[in-house]
């Protein structure tokens, strides 16, 4: 070695021994204070297993409930079926919010969950439109109309799986549905980004995101009657080390209080009727 | 020294190889961040502020350094550097062990390290995951049953629970996740360095009379010195980077686990790509500035090529 490497070799050490402690000093802000038990332990905090697309509501009703209650809540999110695998091979965590009831009654089947899922929130297909909706859109059979530019999300998302049924539903051609189609991406905010563009006249959306470009597109609802509505449901799980705070913090999104979160969200809270 | 026929055409087309991948990265960044102009461009002024609070937390450096964007860099960079630290204590016996010991099956061994690189990321977490629950299963079965006449609940062995409640959905997971695949790859920097060391060096120190341990310290390991560079590097990029295994094994959670990939991927799933890529951007930049530093303090004499003597 040479004679400088070593000393250089030493700067390196400190240097990286300073990351350590600035990464330590992260972990002690973060954590509530000294001797705070830590999540997944026998404690006061609720672990909170989330599907993705319903975080930021339930990133704003977790904090209001801590900011109340002082209970800690712990939110891991993915895709909710990556979610459940984590709950079957863990067995860990007090509450599952996955992205559709479907995912629900699979924990059911399971034996995971502690009762009944309880209705959270509602996913409610409606077609977004161009602002003024220059191409005179009313039904979910307009968009198979010829000349269309269509923009579907991909089946592997959420709303491509419902959106299926959709076209079933209003017997609508999926053949000329096909022929219309510019675009698909993979998730349903990609869908709204495309109308918003102008790289396509229309697509199918969630609701919730129809506030997403007020100045450039608007939502045509769908008739109930017509429509495949989408359920959120927040469950108990079977395994919660904290059942009482799992209770809560239920009892708490389900509340007027998380309900005016989600409405502020555009997130529709009672069965569309 | 006149150069020899062909020369600068084979430095130019080397050099051009090399040249021409980095350039193919950087055009990756740069439509990166064009993407993200062109966002801002076309936002109105609330998308845009909105935008700015999401990436960097706050209005002023307080907020700034005391936000979710800080802590996450500064959990992946903190994690990857641990990690590199464990790795390389493991790496570097065990890269010796596979380029100078005969052991039996050594074969064997050197595919299951290979193995760690070749499965997909994501599997490697949910393997950990399965690993942990049966290792939890193990403990309830070692532990005390639940009493049928008091109902008192039954208590898992103390040591299994302690090692599951250590990594599961905790910070010491991210490193246990980075860990497994980092550790491969400087596994594999450290066996071809010291396939590439001189051997005679460390023959001869033992001649002059070191002992076994001291001729590796002071003879094979000085000559690896750039192995050492590179399986730290290479563990160190991939560990910064990591995300599928750390977010199913380690969890996803906002001010513990949550490193800066993860939260990228988040934002993916939620729309926000401009800001998943504003992020990545972020931590591409100070990781590339960190093993720029790295590479100049640890750097050889120019031009020499193979082991530092």
């Amino acid at each position: 070695m040479k004679p400088g490497a070593s000393g250089r070799f030493r700067a390196v050490v400190l240097a990286a021994a300073a990351l350590l402690a600035a990464a330590g000093c992260g972990r002690d802000e973060a954590r509530p204070g000294p001797g705070a038990p830590d999540g997944a332990r026998p404690s006061g905090a609720v672990f909170v297993y989330c599907a993705a697309g319903v975080k930021e509501p339930v990133e704003e009703i977790a904090k209001r409930f801590t900011a109340e209650t002082g209970t800690r809540v712990e939110i891991t999110y993915a895709n909710s079926g990556q979610l459940l695998g984590q709950i079957e091979t863990t067995r860990t965590g007090d509450v599952y919010i996955p992205g559709d009831v479907g995912f629900a009654e699979k924990a059911a089947e399971k034996k995971l969950l502690s009762g009944a899922p309880r209705p959270f929130c509602f996913f409610v297909p409606a077609i977004y439109v161009r602002k003024g909706n220059p191409r005179g859109i009313r039904e979910v059979a307009d968009l198979a109309r010829p000349g269309l530019k269509l923009v579907l999300a991909d089946r592997s998302s959420a709303v491509g799986q419902i959106q299926e049924k959709l076209f079933r539903k209003n017997a609508v051609d999926e053949e000329a549905l096909k022929r219309n189609l510019v675009a698909s991406p993979a998730t349903v905010t990609d869908v709204a980004l495309a109308v918003k563009l102008g790289t396509a006249d229309a697509g199918i959306i969630w609701d919730a995101l129809s506030g997403f470009a007020p100045a450039e597109a608007e939502t045509v609802a769908i008739p109930t009657e017509k429509n495949v509505i989408g359920q959120v449901t927040a469950c108990a799980l079977a395994g919660a080390r904290n059942p009482a705070g799992a209770a809560a913090f239920l009892d708490y999104l389900l509340s007027d209080k998380g309900r005016a979160v989600l409405s502020s969200k555009h997130f529709t809270v009672d069965a569309p009727r | 020294m006149k150069p020899a026929p062909g020369g600068r055409l084979f430095r130019g087309l080397t050099s051009s190889a090399a040249v021409a991948f980095a350039a193919v990265i950087a055009l990756l960044l740069v439509v990166d961040l064009l993407y993200i102009l062109a966002f801002l461009a076309r936002s109105s002024a609330g998308e845009a502020s909105g935008f700015w609070r999401e990436l960097l937390g706050g209005g002023d450096w307080a907020a700034v350094l005391g936000g979710q964007t800080v802590r996450e860099l500064l959990l992946s960079l903190g994690s990857a550097t641990v990690t590199t630290l464990l790795a390389l204590v493991l790496a570097v016996p065990a890269g010796y062990a596979l380029s100078r010991h005969r052991i039996p099956g050594k074969v064997v061994v050197d595919t299951f390290v290979d193995a760690a690189i070749v499965l997909p990321p994501l599997i490697m977490g949910v393997s950990l995951l399965v690993l942990f629950s049966a290792l939890r299963r193990t403990g309830e079965a070692l532990g005390t049953p639940p009493d049928a006449l008091t109902g008192e609940p039954g208590r898992p062995n103390f040591l299994v629970q302690w090692l599951y409640d250590f990594f599961v959905y905790q910070r010491p997971g991210i490193v246990l996740a980075q860990f497994l695949v980092g550790t491969a790859l400087a596994i594999r920097a450290m066996r071809a360095a010291f396939d590439a060391a001189d051997r005679r060096v460390e023959d001869v120190a033992l001649t002059l009379g070191c002992s076994r341990f001291g001729a590796f310290w002071r003879a094979a390991l000085p000559q690896t010195w750039s192995g050492v560079l590179a399986g730290g590097v290479m563990c160190w990029s991939y560990s910064v980077g990591l995300f599928a295994p750390v977010q199913i094994f380690a969890g996803a959670i906002e001010g513990r686990t949550r490193v800066l990939p993860t939260r990228t991927f988040l934002e993916i799933t939620v729309g926000h790509l401009e800001l998943a890529l504003a992020l990545t951007l972020i931590m591409a930049g100070i990781a590339m500035a960190v093993l720029i530093c790295l590479k100049f303090a640890l750097r050889r004499p120019a031009g020499t090529g193979g082991p530092v003597s």
